[in-house]
């Protein structure tokens, strides 16, 4: 299992956003977590992130504890744990949150020559080519401001996917994009399931979107997992 | 033209001032912004003080003050000591404001990435803080182009002391309308430095 998250519990002051819940998202998966905004998707995503640190539950990501609860009490990982584990993980963020003052190439190549410190001409290579298999080839000098916002979203995409990381997060994908554009999205992120093998995880309440890419729907409604579906299940209830 | 002997006080003193008080400001901001309470409070204070009282105060409480209690620093590096303290006050606040203004996401998204906070803090956040402020950063380095007339008050000679000194054996304020246009003159280079500065770090958010 690539991700697992058991028995999640947070509270904002005497607001309970997670109340225990549990999921899983294996290689080469795509699940997305659906439910009306205050359901707690959100904040679910971020405790995985570790942007968030729950009050109790467990969540291991390829089997590195994120945050462990024993006998009631929870552990989280630490500063130098979490970069670790953070190696695995990309998040694409609903605002996308580029770096304005760097191009397009700087921002897909920065991680990697300076967390991963690989050459500069090997990392442009890298990032290239994530870049043009995102059809963003002709971009890479641009600033991100000089990118319509589906563009931008690609550009993330590559941010986060040049690290080759084993699960990636969507935080509302299809928020900005128009109809066409959604359907790109999905052949995006199922290609980078089935051929990377990457687990994704995806924050929607877009359901024609969730109905085409996911493997598995989880509905969530105030703070706790009201039901679990296979893809087949999820089009049969859509269609009801 | 007696009042260009004064000319390298006035650069000296700004040139320095500014070099070395824009690295404080930001170590300032950063302060500033600690998670440790006392860290933050000492910040505020230091804040407080350094801009709640006058620059001239300081100047000379540093010159003449501190020799009382066995510190004692010759007169440019009083006046060196002074205009650091105070400036990196001011930048510092300037700073912490652009920083606040960053959206949590820049941050949280290059966490995520991997890099360390100081890599965030460098290569991701200071660039963008630097091209909001820079607006404010200009009206301080303006500022301080005129405050290095203060260096007057430890007997320092500086453009406007000499002026000073021939307007008063001439009877005439031609010296005085001199100083002011090299003053203006210093000031426009900078406002001209900082527009081209600007149009370099220009891109839209």
């Amino acid at each position: 299992m690539l991700l697992e998250a058991n028995n999640l519990f947070k509270a904002f002051r005497d607001t309970v956003v997670l109340n225990d819940i549990s999921f899983s998202v294996n290689q080469g998966e795509v699940v997305s977590l659906v439910g009306q905004s205050g359901a707690g998707k959100t904040t679910a995503v971020r405790c995985v992130m570790g942007l968030e640190k729950c009050d109790k539950g467990t969540i291991t990501i390829h089997g590195r504890f994120v945050c462990k609860t024993e006998n009631g009490v929870c552990t989280h990982a630490t500063k130098k744990e979490l970069a670790q584990i953070r190696r695995e993980l990309g998040m694409v963020f609903q605002a996308y949150h580029l770096f304005p003052h760097l191009t397009v190439l700087e921002n897909v190549t920065l991680a990697l020559t300076d967390v991963y410190k690989i050459p500069k001409t090997e990392a442009n290579e890298a990032a290239v080519a994530m870049l043009e298999r995102l059809g963003l080839g002709d971009k890479i000098n641009n600033k991100p401001n000089e990118l319509s916002g589906g563009q931008k979203q690609r550009v993330a995409i590559a941010r986060s996917c040049v690290t080759n990381p084993k699960l990636l997060c969507f935080d509302e994908p299809t928020a900005a994009l128009d109809s066409a554009l959604v359907v790109e999205m999905v052949n995006i992120i199922k290609d980078l399931a089935k051929k990377d093998g990457i687990g994704v995880l995806i924050i929607s309440h877009d359901e024609k979107f969730v109905r085409d890419v996911s493997d598995r729907v989880l509905m969530m409604e105030q703070g706790r997992i009201t039901r679990e579906l296979s893809a087949e299940e999820f089009k049969q209830i859509m269609r009801a | 033209m007696q009042i260009l002997d004064g000319l390298g006080m006035t650069l000296g003193v700004f040139a320095l001032s500014l070099i070395l008080s824009f690295p404080l400001g930001i170590v300032v901001a950063i302060l500033r912004l600690s998670k440790v309470p006392v860290v933050r409070k000492i910040t505020e204070i230091y804040i407080w003080i350094l801009r709640g009282t006058p620059l001239l105060l300081q100047i000379m409480l540093v010159f003449f003050g501190l020799p009382s209690i066995g510190i004692a620093f010759d007169r440019f590096d009083s006046i060196l000591i002074a205009f650091v303290l105070n400036y990196a006050a001011y930048f510092g606040e300037i700073i912490r404001s652009g920083i606040q203004s960053i959206e949590k996401g820049q941050r949280e998204s290059a966490e995520i990435l991997g890099f360390s906070s100081w890599q965030i803090n460098m290569k991701i956040i200071l660039p963008q803080v630097i091209k909001r402020t820079l607006p404010s950063i200009g009206n301080e380095v303006i500022t301080l182009v005129k405050d290095t007339s203060l260096v007057y008050a430890v007997g320092q000679n500086d453009i406007l002391k000499y002026a000073k000194g021939v307007a008063n054996s001439t009877g005439s304020l031609v010296p005085y309308v001199l100083a002011g246009v090299i003053y203006l003159v210093l000031t426009y280079v900078i406002t001209k430095v900082f527009n081209e500065i600007e149009k370099k770090v220009n891109y839209e958010e």
